[in-house]
């Protein structure tokens, strides 16, 4: 009850707005009531959360810019992560990494592939001069992608937002031998975990573990 | 066995009846504990206007699972309601569906709650950026030109 009792104050708050004008015309009244009846309700954080679930990523982007409730609604960690167990399973986004140290995200929202447009990725480090010409996609997990784009430098990278952290190196750059890295999310920690392997090429030579959480230096393993 | 169906009235707040069937009602988890804790044979519910009221009772009506003799369940099959659905929302005003949405929350009817806020995220879904969605859902920033400038740029990705 207490719920509506919102809405109907809300209503009464604005009847009780006085009339800028005594003698405008029935047309602009009409008007003036349209308009007044087109106010968002105040309605219980639940339901603006119930809408707000229901947007895809870049509509809650965006919807974050318009007014702070909706704001400190949408950013609600909780609300991204019921967010992205309803998306994830409906994978919609192809990377693609060129030779020439270009990436590029394909939406694949529509069903035909004519339509098909490659939008160039801005990731991390892109303008610094590397020691190679292009950027080595790990793993993705979560629409959250691993990526190297130089020798022994690793970030995770989110391609819809734009946001990257940089992972600590842990190996000198002359370090020999083939690094091999795995991302994922650990759901019994809550935690976005990477894992790098460096062998020569007969055996395994170490063995370290990244957790997000705690962001701290490669656990030996 | 005779199968006489349980009829109850519905009044809104302005004075409107609806005479249902309890199965109708049952859709509602408030109409629900509301008839079988008070036997009456008309229930008043003062904070829905007879205009969506009627609106409720007419989804509900559609939604309710029939059980016909022998003991089987039948309702609309899910592609017909589904259609059924988008007939019922597509020329309904935002106004209306605002305050569906207050009535579904309040009556805890959860599949039109659902239907409703879908309605309103379909429609911000189409807004090209934030000023269109205000306009267009009639909300009053409260942002600061400084507080809108820096949430713009912390989103800035969520713009073509």
């Amino acid at each position: 009850m207490g719920q509506l009792k919102t809405i109907n104050q809300s209503n009464k708050s604005e009847a009780k707005r006085p009339a800028k004008d005594a003698t405008e015309s029935h047309h602009q009244q009409n008007q003036r009531r349209d308009q007044r009846r087109k106010f968002f309700p105040e309605f219980p954080p639940e339901i603006i959360r119930e809408i707000l679930i229901k947007l895809p990523i870049k509509s809650i982007g965006r919807s974050r810019c318009v007014s702070k409730l909706f704001r400190s609604i949408s950013s609600d960690p909780e609300l991204t992560k019921s967010h992205l167990h309803l998306t994830v399973h409906h994978p919609k986004k192809l990377i693609i990494s060129l030779p020439n140290d270009d990436m590029y995200t394909l939406d694949l929202l529509h069903e035909s592939t004519r339509d098909l447009i490659a939008v160039e990725l801005n990731y991390p480090l892109k303008y610094k001069l590397s020691r190679r010409d292009y950027v080595e996609i790990h793993r993705s997990c979560n629409g959250l992608i691993c990526i190297s784009p130089d020798e022994d430098i690793v970030f995770l990278y989110n391609p819809t937002t734009g946001e990257s952290k940089r992972l600590p190196d842990t190996l000198p750059s002359s370090f020999e031998g083939l690094r091999s890295y795995g991302f994922g999310f650990d759901h019994l920690t809550n935690d976005y975990k990477v894992v790098r392997l460096v062998c020569d090429f007969t055996h395994l030579l170490y063995a370290t573990v990244y957790s997000l959480k705690y962001d701290s230096s490669w656990r030996w393993i | 066995m005779e199968n006489e169906k349980k009829m109850i009235t519905l009044k809104s707040s302005d004075d409107v009846t609806f005479e249902v069937e309890e199965a109708v009602v049952l859709e509602s988890q408030f109409l629900s504990h509301l008839v079988q804790d008070c036997p009456a044979p008309e229930h008043k519910i003062k904070e829905v206007t007879g205009k969506i009221l009627s609106k409720v009772v007419e989804y509900c009506e559609k939604h309710v699972v029939v059980v016909v003799d022998g003991g089987d369940s039948s309702s609309s099959s899910g592609d017909d309601l589904k259609k059924w659905d988008d007939k019922f929302i597509k020329e309904m005003d935002l106004s209306t569906v605002y305050d569906l949405i207050a009535a579904a929350n309040y009556l805890n009817i959860q599949a039109l709650l659902d239907l409703m806020c879908q309605r309103v995220a379909d429609v911000i879904t189409a807004c090209k950026d934030h000023k269109e969605i205000r306009e267009t859902l009639g909300i009053v920033s409260d942002y600061t030109a400084e507080e809108e400038a820096e949430v713009l740029k912390e989103n800035e990705w969520a713009f073509d």
